[in-house]
C-alpha cells in the first residue's frame, strides 16, 4: 500500500498505474485530501493543456432517439420527446451561435439506430455554410458508419462523441437496457481510426465502482490515440423516470474521478456535466483540472427547461425565432472563468444587440 | 506588499489584520492562490470550531413585511405573496413546524419573516416567539425578522438563543439606494445592543450588492464589515452570499455577485473571525472555503413556497398542519459534509 503523498507524486508525474489509481481513489476520503488531489490535477492541466478554458455551444436535437427501452435516466423514459430542429432552424442557430464569439459547437441528438449519417451530414453542411470557422462536435451515439465519419471529417468536423457512461457491462445493462455498449465501443474505435478526435463521458451516480472508473480511464488511455475530450457527468435524477428516486450523483466523487482522469490522460480536454452543469461550480471544476464546458454558455433549443432561474436576468440573453430560442450565458461564464484565473476561449461577439 | 503565501502562513496561526485581509483579497486571483486560501481557511475552521457541521432550521414567515418602499432586490418582486399576511404561519402551523424541527433532532432554528414595523410588529413577534418556544423548548430560537427596535432587544432575550440582523451592506449610499424603506442604523444598533446584553448575533454580507458590471470589488468595504462584526464580543454567525438580482425587480438588470469573490471572502472571514459559525457548509466549495454551518435546514413554510425544494435531490415535502409544510432536505444539505469527512451536529 502506497502513501497518499506517493500516489499524488505519481499522479503529478504521470506515472500512476491502475492499482495506484484505484488506491488513490480509495485513499482520498476527506476534503483535505481531495484538495490535494485537485491541486495536482490543476497543475497537470496547466502544464499539459494550459490555462485556456474551452467553451462549447450546444444545439439540439438534430436526430431522434429510437433506443428502446429508453435509458432509465433519460428524459425520454419520462415520456418527453423533443421536436427535431428543421434545416432552417439549424441555419438560424448556427448563425446566432457564431455571432456570440464562441468557437465550438456541439450538435446533438438521440441515437436513431437505423442510422443518422444523412441527417448529421446535412446539418454539418448547413452549419459550415453559414459559420465555417465553428469547431463542430457531433454527438448522436452509435448511428454513424465509417463512411459517415470520413465524410464528416472531410466537411471539417473536428470531434465526434461516443459516450459510454460506464464500461461495467452489468451497470450498463441495468441503466441502459435498450442500448449497446459494444456498438459504442466500436464507434469510439472507428472515430479514432478515422483520425477524428473522440469525445466521451463517464457518468457518476449510476452504480459504477472505483474499479469501474479506473478501468474506464485506463481503457481510454490504452485504446484511443485521438482522445479529445472526457466529461465526467453526474446523475441528475429526472422526475418521471425510473431513476427519479435514485440519489443524484456525488459532486465529490465526480471531482475525484475528474482529477484522476486529468492525472492519467494528461492532455485531453476535461469537462463535467449533469448536476455539475451549474455556473456556481465553475471554480471547483477549474480547481479539479477541468478546462472545457458545454451546456452552460450558449444553447440553441426548443426547450425552455434550459433557462436557469438561478441566473439573473442581466446575464440571461435570449433570442427567439418562433419556438426556437438561443440562450446566451457567455458574459457570466467568461467572467467566472477569468475570476478563477483562466482564459476563456472566446472571440469578441460580432453582434452585440439582437 | 507582503506575499500572499507569507500572509496565509501567518494567518493560520495568528489571525488576520485589516491590511493583510485586503492584500489577500487583491492577490488571490487564480485557482492556485484560491486553493491555498481555502486550505488555510479550512485549517483554521478545523482548529477553531472543529469538523462538526452545525445545522440551523428555518421557519418562515412569522411576520409580514411592511417596509415601504419595498427593498429593490426583495424576492417579493418575483412573488408578491411572499412576506404578505398570506405567507404568515398561524400559531397552529408555527407550533407544528417547531415540533417537527425538534423531532428531527435540530438544536436551533431561525424564525424569519418580513419587517413588521412599529409596536404591533414587536408585539406580534414576541407572541410568535412565545408560541415557538412553548412548542419546542429544546430548539434554540434565532429571530431574523427585525420587527423590533434596538430598545426591544432586552424583551426578546428570554425567548431567543440569538438575534439576527442582516445588514447585507454597511455602505450607506448602497443601502439607501437599494433599501430606501429600511434603516441600516437601526439594524446595526440591534446587533450592538444584543451584543451588549450578551446575546449571540448573526448577520449577512451580500457580495456584489449594488455593483455595476465594471466596478472593482469593494474590498475595503467588505473588510470594514468584517472588522465591525469582529468588534462584537458575542458575534456567532456570519452568512456571506452573492447578490442575486431578483427577476422582475428594479435591480434585475444588475450583475449578480461573484461566486469566486464569495468563496474568497468566506475564506478571509474565517481567517479573520476564527471561531464564528460560517454559513455555506451545504456545498463542497463552501466547506473548502471554511464554512461550518448549514442554514435553511428542514425549512417550514406555507405550501405555496416550499423553500429550496429540489427535484434533483428528491427532498420530500411533508404537510404538517393547516397549510404548513416542511421540506425534508436533511439528506440533501448534509451530503457534501458527510462525503467530505465532516460529522453533522446531532448525528444527523
Amino acid at each position: 500500500m502506497s502513501e497518499l503523498s506517493t500516489l499524488l507524486r505519481e499522479a503529478r508525474e504521470g506515472t500512476l498505474d491502475k492499482p495506484g489509481a484505484l488506491e488513490l481513489l480509495k485513499k482520498v476520503r476527506d476534503y483535505s485530501d481531495l484538495m490535494k488531489l485537485m491541486s495536482v490535477a490543476s497543475e497537470v492541466r496547466d502544464e499539459c493543456v494550459g490555462r485556456t478554458y474551452k467553451l462549447e455551444a450546444f444545439m439540439s436535437p438534430i436526430t431522434k432517439c429510437t433506443t428502446n427501452p429508453p435509458c432509465k435516466y433519460c428524459r425520454r423514459s419520462a415520456g418527453t420527446e423533443r421536436e427535431l430542429l428543421t434545416p432552417e432552424e439549424i441555419r438560424w442557430g448556427a448563425e446566432r451561435v457564431a455571432e456570440t464569439g464562441i468557437k465550438r459547437l456541439e450538435i446533438g441528438g438521440g441515437t436513431p439506430w437505423g442510422g443518422a449519417g444523412e441527417a448529421v451530414i446535412n446539418a454539418v453542411r448547413i452549419i459550415k455554410e453559414v459559420a465555417p470557422n465553428l469547431l463542430i462536435r457531433v454527438n448522436v451515439g452509435p448511428a454513424l458508419t465509417r463512411e459517415n465519419l470520413l465524410k464528416l471529417k472531410e466537411l471539417g468536423v473536428a470531434e465526434v462523441s461516443s459516450n459510454f457512461e460506464t464500461m461495467n457491462r452489468e451497470v450498463f445493462r441495468e441503466v441502459k437496457p435498450g442500448d449497446d455498449l459494444n456498438a459504442r465501443i466500436a464507434l469510439a474505435k472507428t472515430i479514432d481510426a478515422a483520425g477524428l478526435r473522440l469525445s466521451t463521458t463517464i457518468m457518476v451516480g449510476i452504480g459504477s465502482t472505483y474499479e469501474d472508473y479506473v478501468n474506464h480511464i485506463f481503457w481510454l488511455k490504452e485504446n484511443i490515440r485521438n482522445l479529445g475530450r472526457v466529461a465526467i457527468t453526474v446523475l441528475r435524477p429526472i422526475k418521471g423516470t425510473p431513476m427519479e428516486s435514485t440519489p443524484a450523483g456525488s459532486v465529490m466523487e465526480a471531482l475525484k474521478v475528474g482529477a484522476l482522469a486529468r492525472a492519467v490522460l494528461r492532455d485531453v480536454d476535461l469537462g463535467f456535466g449533469g448536476i455539475m452543469n451549474d455556473h456556481r461550480l465553475i471554480p471547483l471544476r477549474a480547481m479539479a483540472g477541468g478546462n472545457r464546458e458545454v451546456h452552460l454558455s450558449v444553447l440553441v433549443t426548443k426547450s425552455r427547461t434550459w433557462l436557469r432561474p438561478s441566473i439573473s436576468p442581466a446575464e440571461t440573453k435570449v433570442i427567439t425565432n418562433g419556438e426556437l430560442i438561443l440562450i446566451n450565458y457567455l458574459p457570466l461564464i467568461t467572467r467566472i472563468i477569468k475570476e478563477a484565473g483562466m482564459e476563456p476561449e472566446v472571440e469578441p461577439p460580432s453582434t452585440t444587440s439582437r | 506588499m507582503a506575499d500572499y503565501t507569507a500572509i496565509l502562513k501567518h494567518a493560520v496561526k495568528d489571525g488576520l489584520g485589516r491590511d493583510e485581509a485586503l492584500t489577500l483579497l487583491k492577490k488571490v486571483r487564480n485557482w492556485g492562490s484560491l486553493h491555498d486560501l481555502m486550505r488555510a481557511a479550512s485549517r483554521v475552521r478545523d482548529e477553531e470550531v472543529g469538523t462538526e457541521v452545525k445545522l440551523m432550521g428555518f421557519v418562515c414567515s412569522i411576520t409580514p413585511c411592511t417596509t415601504n418602499p419595498t427593498c429593490k432586490y426583495c424576492f417579493r418582486w418575483a412573488n408578491p405573496r411572499l412576506f404578505s399576511w398570506g405567507d404568515v404561519l398561524s400559531d397552529e402551523e408555527l407550533e407544528a413546524g417547531m415540533r417537527a424541527i425538534q423531532e428531527a433532532g435540530l438544536r436551533r432554528a431561525e424564525l424569519g419573516g418580513g419587517t413588521y414595523a412599529g409596536p404591533f410588529g414587536r408585539d406580534y413577534t414576541l407572541h410568535k416567539l412565545r408560541v415557538a418556544k412553548h412548542a419546542a423548548p429544546r430548539v434554540g430560537i434565532w429571530v431574523t425578522n427585525v420587527s423590533f427596535a434596538p430598545e426591544d432587544v432586552a424583551l426578546l432575550a428570554p425567548l431567543v438563543e440569538g438575534i439576527t440582523s442582516n445588514l447585507e451592506s454597511m455602505n450607506h449610499a448602497t443601502y439607501k439606494a437599494l433599501r430606501p424603506g429600511s434603516d441600516l442604523r437601526k439594524r446595526v444598533e440591534i446587533l450592538v445592543e444584543a451584543d451588549r446584553l450578551g446575546i449571540p448575533t448573526d448577520t449577512t454580507l451580500m457580495v456584489g450588492l449594488g455593483l455595476g458590471g465594471s466596478e472593482a470589488p469593494p474590498y475595503g468595504e467588505w473588510v470594514a464589515f468584517l472588522e465591525f462584526v469582529r468588534s462584537l464580543k458575542h458575534f456567532r454567525i456570519l452568512e456571506i452570499h452573492p447578490f442575486r438580482p431578483t427577476w422582475g425587480s428594479p435591480v434585475q438588470g444588475m450583475e449578480p455577485g461573484s461566486v469566486v469573490e464569495t468563496l474568497k471572502l468566506r475564506a478571509v472571514a474565517r481567517l479573520m473571525l476564527r471561531d464564528v459559525w460560517l454559513s455555506g457548509a451545504h456545498t463542497v466549495e463552501g466547506l473548502m472555503a471554511g464554512a461550518n454551518l448549514i442554514m435553511h435546514a428542514y425549512p417550514v413554510t406555507k405550501s405555496f413556497r416550499p423553500w429550496g425544494h429540489s427535484r434533483i435531490f428528491a427532498s420530500k415535502v411533508r404537510r404538517l398542519a393547516g397549510d404548513a409544510i416542511v421540506v425534508d432536505n436533511l439528506g440533501e444539505v448534509t451530503r457534501a459534509a458527510k462525503e467530505l469527512g465532516f460529522s453533522v451536529e446531532g448525528g444527523l
